[in-house]
Formats: structure tokens, sequence, C-alpha cells
């Protein structure tokens, strides 16, 4: 007995080194407490980064290739490759069908935007839910912030589907759909009440450019009004809503009235600046549109037009869906230095918008890269090459077809800074020059693939179109051509003397080509698809089924949540 | 089984030839030991004086001598022959009669052992063949093709690479599919470390006794938590008690060489069909003069060594009788691939003392390993894509002399290797004028050179077992194992400044993990035998507790040059990354059995267990419990032979099996999903949005580099009510021997259903911090049957001639997945072109990763020409995702396995076979290849030069017209109820560009292999046993796949790392 006593005791022993199963976790970047501060800066980080490791690693959206999952390259897929702006080469998961309308329930890019655009809402809600109780004036403020950063995800859900799931606060229970009516009406209500929350930051006394304030939230009511034909229509491609062209002129007209101006025009003197004047001898001149979208448009004077700007940076922020994305996908390696050393030659203009600038015939003799092309075209805004530096020229026949070659390229956003140094470059041979635009840039520091160009998602010059549109439809010619002509001016563009519709149409894609939001000026002029579309474009043809002036709710949510059963049939997909 | 194994015991017989103490009065013995029904002699048959230790064993010829104590007795024994004690005379000629009750085997069975004849459970136990093993270096080489229904697929070529082991398919779908591994009792943490590809690296070969596969549930439920994949138990060498010292050696030599390799264009290939396609010359002056086999240059002809020394014997005194067993090893294994290499050393101590009069018993495993390994760079793709015409170093030169990179830049920025140039953007820096063109392909030479990623990993696993069995209540024992196993492993990146991938800047990093798990269990065990009645019964209860830990760190950056014109920025970190992730999760389990064995003739096995696991909620959303699991099982075993065929002499063995049990599945991949948590953000993830944050710790920090950033907080997704995933097994199966064992085998067949499958499962947008989540939903089976069997065909005295064959069916299949839509699908298996895409699927009705593909239909065109059509399979008029349909899976639902052996006096021949038959295989090399053959692609306009295409993707162009820029569409027209050729509104033809998702790409990639064919000579003189043999390795594979090789992991082939044809000698010495 003396030894199984001795033996039990020594089971016993190690028996009790037994532990918990109430395991915490112990990684040092996982935590259990809610940060408030943090989860804040979070709910505005959404919109530049895809998740917590950068520029990949930890994705706030599953089910889709994190490097598409960011909220800005997913709403622009979806709002350029089908419209007549561009032509994406690659054969990324569902992308032929976003270029050919054929899309259905099962797409995987609309999977990403409605999931990414969900997630952030539901972040938003998330914070909102957990700083009820607070009665801090700061706190007070944050709270103001997030709801409109909620909103502007709002926004893109109504924007781009039809009846979506509405929820405000983060519960088990799965929301039910609203409808497309009832979600403006509450974001027009929303919008209405922030824009007088005593907590708000008044418009332009945000003390850190990436904030939002007053601004963003008339911004967003401007851009609501705008489209209320389409918002409130009765059935898809009826634009039969109410018309609030003179709510929309009442937001545009506060915002052009605030203290965020053009950048490089004086409102006063109703001209453009001239910023050439300005340079130094070793500096190169940029025009003023071309300093919105550089690396340094976050202090080059750039900022003061961006009512909202997303952060991106060559050291702290990287992603593939933000600047990076953008400067990159438009070039191969025989471009004119522009910032990154990453090329992917994967997205081009499609012809017919080449020809909007230029007609076709003289278009196929130009052999331009994009500091000559403005200048030769008159408009500063026509950052376009139709040669790269290697001599190959652009074709023009836009085939469809993977060849990135077939149209111009559109190189609007860059990561030079616009204080670039006037050096010249040496070949591989030691001649001068391979390159036509004689700089280097001047360097951001940080990882040369990534930029520091801040994306402008809302953007002042928007207020002067909408303004414009708003007039036109209210009979207000006069004022319309010169709220255009304030823009052309900036760009060193004629003033024009007429306007139309095809013309405002084109004005729309030479203001705001590759900023995402092409496809919702072509639904609000009734030529996406419809039966009344007469548009065609590389890719498309007209009188494509209405049902595609929305995007179907994902087929796994409606899998997810049984209150979504049959929406996607009722409008007909 | 019977004869391999037995005859094998034969030779590990010669291990225990023992030699008594001294004595006086002492006979020389001389005698013959024969098989009393053929008259043949039976070799290696062991003679004891009973009563001491001396002993010895037969030679070739039957023959045995020893010196015994004058009146001594003799046991004469031999495995499967039924033991005779005869007084010691000076000339015996003993008859050994075969046993009938032989298989008084016993195998290893979970927490316990049990004879093979009272087996209820699938349970398979196999000794290695030591005769024909081939090339081993890792333990799981040594199960390839051996068993029914264990499916091992070797990873590549890479030296100690990981396979994949899946038992009778995989049951689940997200989580691990990996069977568990016991280690002389200790069950190992299935997570690899830098250097170490699983925990079957972790033993020598050398070392292994045997392995015990458990298959069905009623064996492997007693394993519950993490059986759901079936259990390998592993038992090493031990020695014999009381035996003399004995040195064993055994190493070999190995030539490895690449016989089949990627053909693709050559030089002046390359450069006929640039001519051919009519380039002008600003595209032909790009092309050099040179003619390089890329693939040349970074594969080589490799030499091998391994070396294994053992010592065995026992200590025997008054107090303590302790065998013991040392090993060390010691492996070097060269890879295909220039640079890669494995070096390992691997070292174990076994001592099994026994106290009290055998009634406490201690058993102590250590086992420790150094692992070296260094990795190539990535350059198989890189080689068969790198221009031709263009040197491995020095100045390129184009047919009109035009240099096209000058020797000076190449020696000054690239270090000599030929790389295509351009000015670099960003550098900032005057001294760095050029830099790599990053859509070209860097030169694999180059790769190889400048690359030093190498990996050094310890590891040490012990286990320290007590048995103690109490004084004066003999019929219970109480076991008790203490066991951990530690690891670290630390790998290293050096990659040079004049690289490809990292020109300029470098890198240099590290990354390393250190993981620990310990383990206890304890059971009790009593048993009983009521002999009057023919009763046996045992039963017993056990607890066990495990605890996993794994911490992974690391940390790298790349370097601004000195000359950097940034005078601030010259020599600092760039691009620098630093991570930490730290997780642990422990297990506390209760189990128990009870076994029944009544008249010799039924046999009853009952399990349970109940495991916890912290990885769920003590309580889910309904408050009810989600931590604990119970894993029952019953199994049944009927002695058809002891009921009614006592008499029959034809048949020795007849056994049916039923059993039935349910095991579970908590390896999700991530620890503590069910809690909430919030994520801080980490490596140049920040955001800017606080203002003043230096004074507010919380939200603000330093970065790596010590930068001052924002931090952020995501709050994650959980899930209170994930659970454990439940696998319902049924099994049958008949085992039987007949005509004196010499035919022996077991047909077995089984149904598996998972439940609750650990799947991603949609989230309802709005409700919880992801869209996507792990859940407890759906199901699957796999059902299938296994054959076995072994055969002994010429058994004479000096030739023999055995044979065995396995072969086994399984069909899986998806019951339920998250909706119930029959279009629903879960994509799956990532392929090269294009973003994101991918090329399997899981959908219910179909067996997991099957290929969703567009089908293709060839038809000659009015012009003559052939053209390949997507099919408008759901005739909606257009072609998109939903046209793609099922077409074949990768798992093969045949497998087999065939060894056979021929031993001549001496002499040996072994061939071991293995196929697989019904598998498919997606060719993404070649569908990634494709794209470059069209018309002008050859030659890129963005990089300004060539390239090299697979010949394969050539005759499919140009000899299949399967054209990656000429998909055409066939579609429904509604109006005609007829299928016609798109076209668009223009009367044009509509093209579809998605040519790599055709079901063109999805190659049948059925295969015989040769493992291994072995010649050995064996030699027995008296002071030294031994053998020396020649295998090779590997030898051929008989495919119709025209890829590189059709055994593919996963089922997606993009450039694997070549597998090599083996040439092993090698010899094998005891003293």
């Amino acid at each position: 007995m003396k030894y199984t006593k001795i033996f039990l005791a020594a089971l016993l022993g190690f028996g009790m080194t037994a532990c918990s199963l109430d395991r915490t976790p112990l990684d040092p970047n996982t935590d259990t407490k809610f940060d408030k501060d943090a989860v804040f800066a979070k709910c505005y980080a959404t919109f530049g980064l895809t998740g917590q490791k950068g520029p990949d690693g930890s994705g706030d959206v599953d089910g889709i290739d994190e490097g598409t999952s960011s909220f800005y390259r997913m709403f622009w897929e979806l709002n350029e490759f089908c419209t007549d702006e561009g032509w994406w080469i690659w054969n990324d998961v569902g992308l032929a069908d976003i270029r050919t309308l054929t899309w259905s329930s099962s797409n995987d890019l609309v999977y990403g935007l409605y999931s990414r655009l969900n997630f952030d809402i539901t972040l938003c809600n998330s914070f909102l839910d957990k700083t009820a109780e607070y009665t801090d004036a700061e706190t007070l403020a944050q709270r103001a912030e997030v709801r409109i950063l909620r909103a502007i995800n709002f926004y893109y859900l109504l924007d781009m589907f039809y009846r979506v799931p509405f929820t405000l606060t983060v519960s088990p229970n799965k929301p039910k759909p609203t409808t497309r009516k009832a979600l403006f009406t509450w974001l027009e209500t929303e919008c209405l009440e922030l824009a007088t929350d005593p907590y708000i930051i008044q418009a332009g006394q945000r003390s850190n450019k990436y904030r939002v304030d007053q601004a963003c939230a008339w911004f967003l009511l401007m851009r609501l009004y705008l489209n209320a034909e389409v918002y409130n229509e009765s059935s898809l491609g009826a634009k039969d809503g109410e018309g609030r062209y003179a709510d929309a002129k009442l937001y545009a007209k506060k915002l052009m009235e605030s203290s965020y101006q053009l950048h490089g025009y004086d409102k006063a003197a109703k001209k453009a600046v001239d910023l050439a004047a300005e340079r130094t001898d070793d500096h190169v001149y940029f025009s003023a549109y071309q300093q919105l979208f550089m690396g340094d448009n976050d202090n080059n004077g750039a900022q003061n037009e961006a009512i909202f700007l997303i952060y991106q940076d060559a050291v702290h922020c990287w992603n593939w869906g933000g600047s990076r994305f953008l400067l990159s996908a438009v070039r191969d390696a025989n471009y004119v230095p522009f910032g990154s050393t990453d090329t992917w030659s994967c997205f081009r203009s499609s012809p017919e918008f080449v020809f909007y600038w230029i007609d076709q015939t003289k278009a196929s003799n130009i052999a331009l890269n994009e500091y000559q092309m403005p200048v030769a075209l008159g408009d500063d805004r026509a950052i376009m090459a139709s040669k790269t530096t290697a001599g190959k020229k652009m074709s023009l026949t836009g085939s469809e077809q993977a060849d990135f070659y077939a149209s111009w390229s559109v190189l609007k956003f860059n990561g030079i800074y616009s204080t670039a140094r006037t050096d010249t470059l040496k070949d591989i041979h030691g001649n001068d020059s391979i390159v036509e635009a004689p700089w280097i840039w001047a360097s951001p520091v940080g990882e040369p693939k990534w930029p520091d160009t801040d994306i402008p998602l809302f953007r002042l010059a928007e207020a002067y179109l909408t303004y414009a549109e708003a007039c036109l439809r209210t009979g207000e010619e006069t004022n319309a051509i010169e709220a255009i002509n304030c823009l052309r001016r900036r760009a060193n563009a004629p003033e024009i003397t007429s306007l139309d519709d095809e013309a405002l149409l084109i004005e729309w894609a030479k203001e705001f080509y590759c900023e995402g939001r092409r496809r919702t000026d072509l639904i609000r002029f009734g030529q996406f698809a419809g039966p009344k579309s007469t548009k065609t474009w590389e890719g498309h043809k007209a009188g494509k089924d209405a049902k595609y002036n929305v995007y179907p709710i994902p087929a796994k949510d409606v899998t997810a949540n049984e209150n979504l059963k049959g929406i996607n049939e009722e409008i007909g997909y | 089984m019977k004869n391999v194994i037995f005859n094998l015991r034969a030779l590990l017989m010669s291990c225990f030839l023992v030699v008594g103490l001294s004595a006086f009065a002492q006979v020389m013995v001389q005698g013959t030991v024969i098989d009393a029904a053929n008259g043949e002699p039976i070799i290696g048959a062991s003679i004891l004086e009973i009563g001491t230790t001396n002993g010895t064993i037969t030679d070739w010829d039957g023959n045995f001598e020893l010196k015994v104590q004058s009146g001594a007795k003799l046991a004469i024994s031999y495995m499967g022959y039924k033991t005779q004690e005869l007084p010691a005379a000076p000339n015996m000629a003993v008859r050994l009669g075969e046993d009938s009750e032989l298989l008084e085997e016993v195998v290893v069975v979970g927490y316990g052992v049990v004879k093979k004849g009272d087996a209820t459970g699938s349970v398979t136990a196999i000794k290695p063949d030591e005769m024909n093993k081939g090339l081993t270096t890792t333990a799981q080489d040594m199960l390839q093709g051996k068993i029914a229904g264990v499916n091992v697929v070797a990873a590549d070529g890479t030296p100690g690479g990981a396979g994949s082991i899946t038992i009778r398919g995989g049951a689940s779908l997200n989580a691990s599919n990996n069977p568990l591994i016991v280690i002389d009792g200790l069950a190992m943490d299935e997570n690899g470390i830098q250097g170490v590809a699983n925990p079957l690296s972790m033993v020598n070969p050398n070392d292994i006794e045997s392995f015990t596969v458990l298959k069905d549930a009623s064996a492997t439920a007693i394993y519950g938590s993490r059986a759901s994949n079936g259990v390998i138990l592993i038992t090493t060498k031990k020695g014999a008690k009381g035996s003399k010292p004995k040195v064993s050696y055994a190493g070999n030599m190995s030539i490895g060489t690449l016989t089949n390799r990627m053909q693709v264009l050559t030089a002046d290939q390359l450069r006929g069909y640039a001519t051919a396609l009519g380039h002008n010359e600003d595209k032909t002056n790009t092309l050099g003069t040179a003619s390089t086999d890329w693939q040349d240059q970074i594969y080589r002809t490799t030499i091998s060594t391994d070396h294994n020394i053992s010592v065995m014997g026992g200590v025997k005194n008054k107090t303590v009788d302790m065998p013991y067993r040392a090993s060390i090893g010691y492996t070097l294994q060269n890879g295909a691939i220039r640079t890669s290499q494995m070096q390992r050393v691997t070292a174990s101590l076994n001592l099994s003392p026994s106290f009290l009069d055998n009634h406490l018993l201690f058993n102590i495993n250590t086992k420790g390993m150094y692992i070296y390994n260094r990795y190539p760079a990535g350059v198989v793709g890189a080689a068969l894509s790198m221009d031709p015409t263009m040197p491995v170093r020095g100045e390129a030169v184009n047919a009109n002399g035009d240099v096209l990179a000058p020797q000076n830049v190449l020696d000054n920025w690239f270090a000599g290797y030929y790389q295509r140039l351009v000015t670099p953007s960003g550098y900032n820096d005057d001294a760095w004028p050029y830099t790599t063109n990053a859509q070209t392909t860097g030169n694999p030479a180059a790769s190889l050179a400048l690359t030093n990623d190498r990996a050094h990993a310890g590891s040490f696993v012990g286990n320290f077992e007590a048995d103690y069995k109490i004084h004066g209540f003999e019929d219970l024992h109480i076991h008790a194992n203490f066991g951990a196993d530690y690891s670290y492993g630390k790998q290293t990146t050096i990659i040079s400044t004049y690289s490809y991938n990292n020109h300029y800047f470098g890198w240099n990093g590290w990354s390393d993990m250190s993981k620990y798990n310990l383990q206890f269990s304890a059971y009790a065990q009593y048993g009983h035998d009521w002999e009057e009645a023919n009763q046996h019964f045992d039963v017993m209860v056990g607890y066990e507790n495990q605890y996993f830990y794994r911490k992974n760190q690391s940390d790298g950056s790349g370097f601004y040059q000195p000359t950097n014109n940034d005078p601030t920025l010259a020599g600092q970190p760039y691009n620098r990354y630093k991570s930490i992730y730290i997780t642990d999760n422990a297990l506390q389990s209760v189990y128990g059995r009870i076994n029944w064995n009544g008249w010799d003739q039924i046999l009853v096995t009952a399990t349970f267990r109940a495991d916890a696991s912290s990885r769920f909620a003590k309580y889910n959303s309904k408050g009810e419990n989600a931590r604990w699991g119970l894993f029952p099982s019953l199994a049944i075993g009927w002695k058809l032979k002891e009921t009614f065929l006592k008499d029959n002499n034809a048949v020795n063995d007849l056994k049916l099996r039923i059993g039935y049990g349910i095991t579970g599945q908590q390896n999700l991949g991530v620890d503590y999903y069910y809690l909430p948590t919030y994520t801080t953000a980490q490596d140049h993830a920040y955001y800017p949005v606080l203002d003043g944050g230096v004074d507010n710790p919380l939200y603000a920090g330093t970065d790596a580099n010590g930068n001052f950033v924002y931090y952020t907080s995501r709050p994650g997704v959980y899930n209170t009510d994930l659970t454990w995933e439940k696998t319902y097994t049924s099994n049958v199966g008949i085992d039987f021997a007949f005509l004196n064992n010499r035919i022996n085998g077991n047909i077995d067949y089984y149904h598996r259903r998972t439940k609750d499958l650990l799947s991603t499962v949609n989230v309802s947008a709005g409700s919880n911090f992801k869209n996507q989540m792990l859940g407890n939903i759906g199901s699957l089976y796999n059902q299938g049957v296994e054959f076995a069997i072994n055969a002994v065909i010429v058994d004479r005295k000096n030739f023999k001639w055995d044979f065995g064959y396995n072969v086994a069916w399984n069909q899986n299949k998806i019951t339920k997945l998250l909706s119930d839509d029959p279009d629903y699908f879960v994509p799956t298996g990532g392929i090269g072109s294009g973003t994101g895409n991918t090329i399997q699927a899981h959908k219910v009705g179909e067996a997991a990763y099957s290929f969703l593909v567009y089908e293709t239909k060839t038809m000659v065109d009015d012009d003559g020409v052939t053209r390949h059509y997507f099919i408008d399979r759901n005739k909606d008029g257009q072609i998109n995702d939903n046209d793609k349909y099922i077409y074949h899976n990768p798992a093969a639902p045949v497998t087999m396995g065939l060894q056979t052996k021929f031993q001549f006096y001496g002499f040996d021949l072994g061939i071991t076979l293995r196929a697989n038959i019904g598998n498919y295989v997606y060719n993404d090399v070649l569908a990634g290849n494709l794209q470059w053959v069209e018309a002008d692609k050859v030659y890129q306009n963005q990089n300004g030069g060539y390239h090299s295409v697979l010949t394969s993707a050539f005759t499919c162009y140009y000899g299949n017209n399967m054209r990656s820029d000429d998909i055409r569409t066939y579609v429904w027209n509604e109006t005609t109820q007829a299928y016609e050729v798109g076209v668009d509104s223009k009367g044009a033809l509509i093209k579809n560009s998605n040519w790599f998702a055709s079901d063109f790409f999805v190659e049948n990639a059925s295969f015989l292999r040769i493992d291994n064919i072995t010649l050995g000579y064996s030699f027995n003189k008296p002071k030294v046993q031994g053998r020396a043999y020649v295998t090779v390795s590997n030898p051929c594979v008989f495919s119709s796949y025209k890829g590189l090789d059709p055994e593919v992991g996963g089922g997606i082939d993009s450039n694997i790392y070549p597998r090599s044809m083996t040439t092993v000698m090698g010899i094998s010495l005891q003293f």
C-alpha cells in the first residue's frame, strides 16, 4: 500500500498542473477592452486601409482578395468598369461580367463592395452603441463624425443597390430590408440633423484635414438631391422621382461659398491663379488640376478643395486599393516616372472617352505623354498619354480584349511632389533622358512603391457641376454655364457659351474621370441601362435591361438573412 | 501481413542474440530447427536456455550452436510456431509445428495494447520494411502506399518537405484533415515550425519499431477530440531485457537526378519564332545571342547521405531490470534545386526499467533533433519564362552587336548577373542609376546566388510513463504518462541589394517560432480472466489534459544605401516589418474503455471519451454547453473461425468486425474565436485622425522604426455558438487467413458522416463584425471499401516470394452547406491567372474541392478552323459564372499499393508500386502560359523583351487551337430553341476572356508510380550480421498528365519543386 500511496500522490501532483479552459488572448495585438479613441480612428481608417496590417494580412472583409476589398477600390471599380471611361485588362474574378453588364447576384466584386460598406456601417454602429452613454463634448463630436462616416457608407449602398438591409445597431438579429425611398428619407433626415448638430465641427473649421465637418453633411445632401429623381423612382430606370434641384442648388451654393476653395482658382477675381509664377528655378510647373492628384496634395493647397480627404502614406498607410492602385494600374514600366516603382498595366481608357476630348481622326495621329497632352488638347484636365516612353503608341481600337494599348492611358493620379527637381536622368547607356519629362520626383519618405498621394473622395468641384446641372434643370442656363466655366478657367480650358445634356455629361467626365462616379452620372442622364439609353461604348450595348441600374444583393447575404428572400427577384435578378 | 512481418521478426531476432553468464560444466549443443509441416529449415528461430538469458538463433540453414550448462532445458521458439521446451542434448533435431492460434501478436492501440486477434476496430499495424524502404527521409515516406485507405502525398521534391496524409478521405472542409499523430503515447501538435514540416519529421525513421493506423471510430474514439481523421501511433524501438549490448549501424549514400523537366522554347526556337511572327527589328533587336537552358542553371544532380548508429541492450541486476536503447542519426539531403539542403541530427534514448518484481514499470523516451534547412529562392517558374537568348552572367548583345546590358553596369549593380535594366524611379540615389525591370522575369541563377534563406530548428520530445501494478491486487494497474514537446525554429532570410526582387534595398530579416505542448494522462485498468468460464473482462478509466502554446515573432527590413541623396535616410532601415503573435489552447478529457471477450468467440469493445476544448465557449448564446463533446464508440467482433470452423484446417482465421463511433474535430486554426476581441493595427496600417496623440498612449505609439503612429482598434468577429465538428463512423470488416496463414488479409466497408462541419458561414450584413465567420454548418460523408491481402507465394528453403497488395475506394460527397439553393457553392482553390480567381468549389452533391469550370466544346467552323466554345449551360443567352459546372475532383477514388519481394539465398529483390486512378489536376502552369503564346505576347511591350514559353502551351495553341484570346461563346437562343455562336449587337463574335476557367485544363492525372526497386544481399557471420543494398527510388511514373508530375497536393499544379529519381546505396551492420 505504501507504493500505491506514493504513486497516487505523484499522479495527483501532475494532475494539478491542469490548466484552465477559460483562456484569454495572450497576443499583444489582441485586446478584450473597448478603446474609444482607437475604434473612432478605425471608423476613419476603413476608408484608407483594408485591415489592421498594411498592406494586407489582417483584412476587414473576407471572401474576396484583400487587396481588392478596399472601400475606394470597390466602389471605384463598380462605378467605372461598366462605363465609357475605361477598361480593366486583367481577368480578375467577376470582372468580365461588370464590364459587359452581365453580372448576377453571385458576382464577387459586388459581394466585396456590399460587404465592405456593411462592415464599415457595423463598425460605426458599434462605436455609437458603445458611446451612447457618453456626455463629454469630445465624444459627442466624435459621435457626430462617426454618424457622417456611416451616412457616407449608407449613401453608396443607396446609390448602388436597390433595397438593402438596414440597422443602426449591432445585434444578432438579422436586419430587415428597407426601401430605397425610405433609405433616401433617412439619409436626408440624418444629414440635415448632422448639419445642425451642436457638436459638429463647423464647415472649414476642422483641425485635422482627414476628418469630416459640417460641409460633409451638406455635400451628402447635395448628392442626394441631385439624384433624387433616380433614388425615388417608382421602378428601375423610370427616373420619375420628385426632382429636388432647388435643394441641390442650395447645398451646392453653401459649399461654394464656404471656406473650401477650388485649388488654383481665385473665386473673387474669377480667374485661375498662376501657380507657375510661384515656382522657383529648379521647380517644374504642375497645373492646379494636376496638383489635386499628386503626392503632396495634402499640403500643396489642394487639400483646401477636399471636403473629405482619404489618407494614404508611403510609410504608415499601405493598401492595394487606394492611390497605389490608382497609380500602378494605369501604367507599364515605360512611363514617365510617376512616384512608384510598381506598374500593373491593367487599366486604360476606352476610345469613347478619348473622343470626348478630340475627334477620332485627329486622335489617332497624336503621340504624346501625359505632360504634353494637356497642352496639345488645351485643357489641363487631359492628363492622358497616347504613347509610352519606349515609343509604343496606343491604337484606339478598344477591342474589348486584354490589350493595355488599345486606347490612351489615363494618368491623372501620380505620386510626385509638386516640388520636384528638374534634374536630367540618364538612361542605361549613359545617354540623357530616356524619359521625356525632366525631373526626379521629390521623394516622399518611404518605400518607393507606395505613394503619398491622398484621395480627395469629396471634392468641391462637384458642387460647381452639381450647381450647373441643377441650374440647367431649372432653366437657369447662364448660371449653369458660369459654374462650369469656373472649373474650365481653373483648368486653362476655353470657356463654353452654351450647354446641353450631352455637353454636361461630357463635362462631368472631363472633370471627374477616374474618380469613381461615372456610373451614377450616366444613370442620372438615363444613359446607362434601360430601354431609353442610347449610348454605346466598348463592351456596352445600348438598351440593356434596366435592372443593371443597380447591383443585386449578393446571394451570400440572401442565404444568410432570410428577411432578404426574394429581394433580387423583385428587380429582375 | 503475417508472413512479411514475421520474417522481419526473424531479422529483428538477430538483435536479440544473447550470451549468458559463464558457468562451470558446459555442454556444446548443435542442432537444426525445421518446419514440421514441410521440412524446410526455419531461419532465425530462437533458442534459449531456460532460466537464463543464454541463447542464440538459427542461421540460414536452420542450424544453431549453443554452450549450455549440462542438464539444462532449452526453449525453441519462432513467431507463428508453437514453442517447444526440450532437454539439451549434443545433437538436436527440432521440428516446430505451426501455431494455429498465431494471432497472438499485440498491436498498440489508444491507451494500451490489444492482441491482434482480439482487435475489434479497423486497425492496421505495420513494421517498417527494412528490406525495401527506399529513401525514407521522414517517417511518412514509410507509410506511402502501404496501407489501404491511407493516402500519403509527398509535398514535392523539397528536402524534408511536408506532405499530407489523409485517412479514408477528408472528414473536414475548413478544419484540419491531418490525422492525429501519437509518438510513444504523446499526442503531437500538428503545426510545423521553421525548418520542421510536421510532427512526423521529429522522429528518425530508423528508430521506428512500428506504426499503428487506427482508421475507424471504434478504434479512434478513445482519442475523441482530435481523431476525426484517424490516428497514427508510432512506437519507437526499445532494448531487450537482459541482453548484451548490441551495436547497429545503418547508412546510405544516394544520388538524386531529375528525370523529367518542362519543355520550353530553346534560344534558337525563340529566335526562329520571333522571325516567323514577322516581328520588326525594334523587337527582334532585344533578342540576345546566347543560348541558355535556365532549367540547367537551377537544377542539379545531388549526392546525399544518411548514417545511423544505435546501441541497445538490457541491464539486469537485483533491483532493476532495465532495457535501454540509444541512437544517433545524421542525414544530409541536397535538393534538386541548387542551394537547397537539409541537414539533420537526431538522437534518442529509451529506458524501460522495471522495479519491485515487475510491479512498477517505467518507460522513458527522449528524442532530440537539430535540423538545418537552406531554402532556395522561388525560381521554378522563372526558369520556365526567362529569355533563353540571354547569358547567365555578363554582357548581353544582340545579333547586331548592340549591347543590351553593359558588362560594367551588371558588375556594379547586379553582381554580374544578366538582368533587364530600367532607370529607377524612386531610389533618389545618384550612385544607383539602374534597377531591374519589375515586369520582366528575374534571372533565376541570380536569385539563387543572391538569396540566403535558411532555418535552424531544434526540438525535444520526451515522455515519462509509469505503470504500477497494485501489490496484492495485481488485476489492477495504474498508468501515468507525462510528456512534453518543445520546439524552437528560426529562419533567417538575407537577400542581396543586387538581387532582382530586393534591388537596392536588399532584405535582412528573421522569423521564429517557439512552441510547446504539455500532456498529462493517467488511467487505471482492471482486467481479469475467468478461465473456467472462458471469459475475459477489462475496464479502463482515465483522465488527460493537454496544453499548447505557440509564439511567432518576426522582424526584417531593407536598408537605404549609404549613398542615398537624402542624408536622413542613408543607411536607415527601409520597409521594416515587425510582428509578434502568441496563442494557446488547452484540452481536458476523461476517457474509458471496456473489453469483454466471451468464450474466445465474441469480442466487445466499448469506449467513451469526453473532451473539453478551450476553443469553445462554456455556454453558447442559448446558454447550452458548447465546450464539452462526447465521443462514444461500440464495436463487436465475432470470431467465426472459433465458432463454426474450429476443425477446418484450411481456414486459419476468420473474424467479423462491426463498429460504430463518434469522433470530434476542434482544430480551427484559431483560438479564442468565441470571445469578442479587438485587434490593434500594426505594420503600415495607421491612420492619423486623432490630434495630440503623443499625450494619449492609448491610441498612439511608435511603429517598428520608432516613428510616431496612430493606432486603430477593430472589433473582431466572434461566434459563441461555435462547437465540435463530429464524425459518425460505421465500419464492417472481415479479417481472414488461409493455407497455414500464407494468405491473409482483410476487407472493410466504412461510412463516415461529418455533421456540424466547421465551415465558413456567411454572416447576415450588420449582425457581426465580418461578412464571413466560422460556424458549424453543413455535412458531408465519405464511404469506401478497403481490401488488403498478403501472400507468401513461394516458401522454400532458399527461395521465398512475398506479395502484398492493397486497394481502396473512397467516395466523398458534400450533403449540406449553408444554403439550400442548388446553385450555391463555396469557391476555393486559388489559381495564378488574374486576381482572386478560383477553380474549385464545395457544392452539395459533389465531392469537396471539385473543379468548377466552363464546359468547352470544340467545333470546326465554316472556315475550317478548329475553335473552342464556352457553352451556355443554363440557357440564358449569355456566358457568365452561372454557366460553370462541376467537372471531376482532385481526390483519387481508387488508390492502390503493391509490394513484392523475392528472397533467394542471401539475395533479396523488392519492388513497391503505387497507383491512383481517377484523380484530376488543374494544369495551372499550362493555363498561365497559354496567354503568352498569343501572337505578340511572347514579346511584351511593356517589358521591352521576350520571354520563353512552355512548348506544351504551343501545342495547345497551335496544335489544338486552344487560344487564350479566342474562346468563343455558344449560347442558347430562346427563339430558335437551339445553341448558336454568340454575336454582339454589331454582329461581331463575342469572345470570353476567362480561358483559364475552361475544363480543358482539368486533366486526368491517374498514375502508376514505381516507388522503389531494391536489390540487397544479407550476410550472417558469427560476429557481424548485415545487409548491403541498392535501391532506386521513384524511377518512373506512368501517366497521361501533361504537366511535370501528376501527383499534386490539392489538385492545382503550379510549378512544383520536382521530385528526383534517387539511387540509394546502403549498408546495415549489427555487431
